[in-house]
């Protein structure tokens, strides 16, 4: 009987061939994760949404703030069709409010995929992390967290309490989101270099 | 303990070129020396806590979210720190200091961590937390099958308890079973490194995993698949043991850990009958006591009879935890109580008579028991 070991390639023979191996495997995992986020903030459809405090008291939590959206919690309307299983993605379609302030606003929820959609609208990949069944589900797209450097998140506490802080949002085709800055009354205050 | 792995190692090589040793045995002596060489030395024990120390820094550096630095920088000093770990592991294992070599490795996957934390924080991901535990437990498993590195495998059944903690916490009442696969992967890592300690690891996190599955599945019924589980695994390593140690010696492990979670099942199903935070009320305590009693001397028995240390001791600290929990329970009446102990006293010291009995025709060998 051979050791499994003796039947490998060559290169995983040598202890300096499987080291280099799982540097490799390691770096292009990390490489990985960059250039997928880059290119998503970099080609994905660019959309504001104003940002509302998820809990005054508490907002503030170790390095990052907790972010929810008015779309974070939809109406019951938005419930019609079948639901997503429990951990499964939802898809939402949000478009912008004819209204001047053009908030965008969940249209409806889908399990699958919608491949119908009007001019304007775009699909949001949401979770629901208390389940999609409860009463009014709370949707996570993953802007939830926003970082800060060690000591500077209460003025951005004060700024989402008073209502005036948004998120520049980037959404790519298939529903993946991510935060591409932060503003304050439409102005930019947080711009995030890609590098 | 200074003795290098490597040059002894190359002794075995030589030896079998000489012919003094054939070809299987030399793969033996290696595996064997492999398996001694997992045990701990200082210098390998300071240079594993260094490395956790340099890992925290890591993480701490992550968490500063520094600002001075740009995003490149940051992922400069990582991804530098990543592959100097490993060339550096390199140098080490070719120099022979192969516990160092080990210690290289576990930082180049401490790195590996840190940097996914620090890519997610850069770019604000909010993800699902326990995605990020996974990709560095694939990378810790990765390090430790192909580069056969026991502190990498370590710390990859750590993740693994970590992450199945973190989906549970995210999707609760649902089984976890994507647990199972990657146990399998790291299982097949310790088995071909043969590290006992890792061995023991492992049926840890898996003891943790059934548990926690069991109650997810059925908080009422939970307890009665443990308590399935871990018979089956006792029974198992006593009915199959020969079969199993030729491959790796673990059925006195298998033995010990399943009459663990047995007893952890028993001791729910006596005292904690509505689940674990609902009162004081108990199980049908006369049947299920005689049941748990009779099953800890029939291990206690086996264990002697097999010399297995840890089950005889696990099975004493049973029987201890099992009376005492019977005593403060009460069976009905403390009159009633009384009488089951009294009986229950007489057929034990009646087993003791026949195992005495037993022993002597078998022959003096040894002294007897305690």
């Amino acid at each position: 009987m051979t050791a499994l070991s003796d039947r490998l390639p060559a290169v995983l023979r040598s202890r300096r061939g499987t080291l280099l191996l799982v540097a490799a495997l390691q770096l292009m995992a990390l490489g990985y994760m960059v250039f997928d986020r880059v290119r998503l903030v970099k080609t994905g459809k660019e959309i504001v949404l104003p940002i509302i405090p998820v809990d005054p008291r508490d907002l503030f939590k170790g390095d990052y703030v907790r972010l929810a959206y008015p779309i974070s919690r939809p109406d019951a309307v938005a419930f019609s069709g079948p639901m997503p299983d429990r951990s499964a993605w939802g898809y939402a379609v949000v478009e912008p409010d004819p209204d001047p302030a053009r908030i965008w606003k969940i249209v409806r929820i889908s399990a699958s995929r919608p491949t119908d959609l009007s001019p304007g609208q775009i699909v949001m990949k949401a979770r629901a992390p208390g389940g999609w069944r409860e009463k009014q589900p709370v949707l996570h797209f993953g802007l939830e967290r926003y970082y800060v450097p060690e000591g500077t998140g209460l003025a951005l506490e004060k700024m989402a309490a008073d209502r005036k802080l948004a998120a520049i949002v980037a959404v790519d085709a298939s529903g993946n989101a991510a935060i591409k800055g932060l503003s304050v009354d439409g102005r930019k205050v947080y711009d995030e270099p890609m590098f | 303990m200074f003795t290098s792995l490597s040059r002894l190692r190359a002794d075995v090589d030589r030896w079998q070129a000489a012919g003094w040793v054939d070809p299987d045995g030399a793969r033996h002596i290696k595996a064997e020396l492999d398996a001694r060489h997992s045990g701990l030395s200082l210098p390998n024990t300071l240079a594993v806590l260094g490395v956790v120390l340099i890992a925290f820094a890591a993480m701490s550096f992550v968490a500063a979210n520094w600002q001075d630095l740009s995003k490149l920088a940051r992922l400069t000093v990582l991804g530098t720190g990543l592959v100097a770990s490993y060339v550096g592991a390199d140098t080490l294992f070719r120099r022979g200091h192969d516990g160092f070599g080990h210690a290289a490795v576990l930082l180049g996957v401490a790195i590996f961590g840190a940097s996914i934390m620090l890519i997610a924080q850069m770019y604000h991901m909010e993800g699902s937390p326990p995605d990020a535990v996974w990709l560095w437990l694939v990378g810790a498993l990765a390090a430790g099958i192909l580069i056969r590195s026991n502190p990498a495998l370590g710390l990859a059944a750590i993740l693994l308890v970590i992450w199945s903690h973190m989906t549970i916490q995210t999707a609760p009442r649902a089984i976890h079973w994507g647990f199972l696969p990657m146990w399998a992967l790291a299982a097949f890592g310790v088995a071909e490194t043969r590290w006992h300690r890792g061995m023991h690891l492992l049926a840890l996190a898996l003891s943790y995993w059934i548990v926690v599955s069991a109650f997810q599945w059925s908080d009422a019924n939970g307890k009665y698949v443990v308590l399935a589980v871990g018979l089956a695994l006792a029974l198992g390593s006593i009915a199959f043991g020969d079969v199993i140690d030729r491959w790796r010696r673990i059925s006195p492990a298998m033995l010990a850990y399943g009459m663990g979670l047995a007893f952890v099942a028993l001791l729910v199903i006596q005292f904690m009958p509505r689940g674990l935070f609902y009162g004081s009320k108990t199980g049908n305590l006369w049947v299920w006591g005689t049941i748990t009693l009779a099953l800890i001397v029939g291990a206690l028995m086996w264990a002697w009879r097999t010399e297995n240390r840890s089950a005889l001791w696990l099975a004493y600290a049973a029987f201890v935890i099992e009376i005492f929990a019977l005593y403060i329970a009460k069976l009905g009446t403390l009159l009633n109580t009384s009488l089951f102990f009294l009986v229950t006293g007489l057929l034990v010291i009646a087993l003791a008579v026949v195992a005495y009995r037993m022993h002597n025709a078998i022959g003096p060998t040894k002294g007897a028991a305690p």
